[in-house]
């Protein structure tokens, strides 16, 4: 009698040691923290911790519709910090932007030739602008303003080319003066535009200001213009992505630049740009034509320490071309590129820290 | 004797391969409780419940889980955008802004980046249940 009732106590017990040792694994995984709380971002204890804000705790991310893009600042720091690098951009959106009326820039350009007072940080992009022109022989020029305020890539607006013809002469970067913080157009028709130049140089400056506060682990993000400050708190790299012009939504990347201190930029076509009569317009214009390049690159992207060069470069690599753009990126010792060209072929400098996908 | 008889008659039932088939069929059986039990709770345990965050120029935000096929239509004094999740991936079907850039920009299914509608100032991003960034995209940020 007592076989039969072993045999169903032992499978009786193997049963319920199963399932109980089953269901112990399933349950305890379960952490629910709420959606709301990480949306909101800030948590008490950040505040106490300070410079040392580093170890466990979550970041804090601030997102914000400014230079005409969305930006994305994320750190391990203070909410002071995050609202202190919030003000920053909000005072480089009042003084560089040429459409805010009463910004140094639209004073500048309103200024019919007048010397302008401006911020010392005004007077120091429009120089490191001018610095670009030199360098790039005139292929990036702070004084396309007298044509590129004639398109407008959003709306869709080409202007008559009678109208580009005319303000074509106005485009010369050595026709402006900067000294002790004033800026003079020696032509009164010229026009400034930092589109090309100014978020690379904000993404410097906020940089600086998060290390100044202590704060030695953040991603800047001015609309794909990236700056990662040190490395992530654990001391790996940030995994920087490059956008696929191909597929614009986050799914697609063509590369990863894991970063530490530094800056990748990517310019592309794919950007802005809109269509009419089967023509494609995109928004990088060639200050010699007024017109968008004539190039035979879709993506350029550059990672360099300084995002200012980063800005200007990725620009630039179109108005190069690939071969051009490859040998002078090859060329430079602390600046890696990575360009895709129309037809789809993706070249990467040499011994560069991008690795395709 | 009668005793031996007793037992075999009872261990008739209970032979060596009767005892191993019907171990057998229980093991399938609490395996199979345990896999449904597991796939039950899985989706929450691991955090992996992806959800799409709308944020309208009026400061609303609208909480759309990913795995929940669903159209949010969003009206402010700034416009109109239609949202939509299905397939586990979110993307605005219609705008009536004039740029359409956020039509254009595809469809989300990862935390590492947005989309935008600068004219109506609203813009979408995906965030993870439980709390953390990092859905296994590997990727803390898109350079473009």
């Amino acid at each position: 009698m007592c076989i039969a009732g072993k045999h169903i106590a032992c499978v009786g017990m193997a049963v319920m040691l199963s399932v109980s040792v089953t269901l112990s694994g399933c349950v305890d995984a379960h952490n629910d923290t709420s959606v709301g709380e990480r949306a909101a971002g800030a948590e008490p204890s950040d505040k106490e911790m300070g410079a040392e804000a580093e170890s466990n705790q979550e970041p804090l991310t601030e997102t914000a519709f400014l230079f005409d893009t969305v930006i994305s600042l994320t750190a391990y720091c203070d909410q002071e910090v995050m609202d202190a690098a919030l003000s920053r951009c909000a005072y480089f959106e009042d003084h560089f932007s040429r459409t805010k009326e009463g910004s140094d820039v639209w004073r500048i350009n309103e200024a019919n030739g007048t010397p302008v007072a401006v911020a010392p940080e005004t007077a120091e992009v429009i120089e490191e602008g001018l610095a670009y022109g030199e360098r790039t022989e005139g292929l990036f020029d702070i004084t396309i303003g007298a044509v590129s305020s004639l398109w407008d890539f959003k709306e869709g607006i080409r202007p008559a080319d009678a109208e580009i013809q005319a303000a074509l002469p106005h485009i010369d970067y050595t026709r402006v003066t900067v000294a002790n913080n004033m800026v003079q157009l020696d032509d009164p028709d010229a026009m400034l535009d930092l589109g090309g130049i100014a978020k690379g140089y904000i993404a410097d400056d906020l940089a600086q200001l998060f290390r100044e506060h202590g704060c030695e682990s953040a991603i800047i993000n001015l609309g794909g213009n990236v700056y990662v400050v040190g490395a992530k708190p654990d001391g790996s790299p940030w995994n920087v992505g490059v956008q696929d012009p191909n597929a614009p939504t986050d799914a697609g990347v063509i590369a990863v630049r894991p970063s530490i201190d530094g800056s990748v930029v990517t310019s592309g076509l794919y950007e802005r740009f809109f269509e009419e009569d089967g023509m494609r317009y995109h928004h990088i214009l060639d200050p010699r034509t007024g017109y968008p390049v004539k190039t035979d690159l879709l993506s350029a992207s550059v990672a360099t320490p300084s995002s200012v060069e980063g800005d200007v470069l990725a620009t630039w690599m179109f108005l190069l071309g690939h071969d051009a753009a490859l040998e002078y990126l090859n060329e430079q010792g602390e600046i890696e590129g990575l360009v895709m060209d129309l037809d789809g072929a993706i070249t990467a400098t040499e011994g560069s820290g991008f690795t395709l996908r | 004797m009668p005793r031996a008889i007793a037992l075999s008659s009872r261990d008739s039932l209970l032979t060596k391969a009767n005892v191993v088939a019907s171990l057998c069929i229980l093991a399938v059986i609490v395996i199979a409780f345990a896999v449904l039990i597991d796939g039950m709770l899985s989706g929450v345990a691991e955090g992996n419940k992806l959800i799409a965050l709308v944020h309208d120029s009026d400061g609303m935000v609208y909480e759309l889980p990913l795995d929940a096929d669903t159209v949010l239509e969003v009206s402010t004094s700034e416009g109109s955008n239609t949202i939509v999740v299905q397939n586990g991936e979110v993307f605005v079907s219609e705008a009536d802004c004039e740029g359409q850039d956020c039509i254009h920009q595809g469809k989300l299914s990862t935390t590492t980046s947005q989309i935008v509608c600068l004219p109506h100032r609203l813009w979408i991003e995906v965030l993870a249940q439980d709390g953390a960034a990092d859905d296994g995209s590997a990727l803390d940020v898109i350079s473009r």
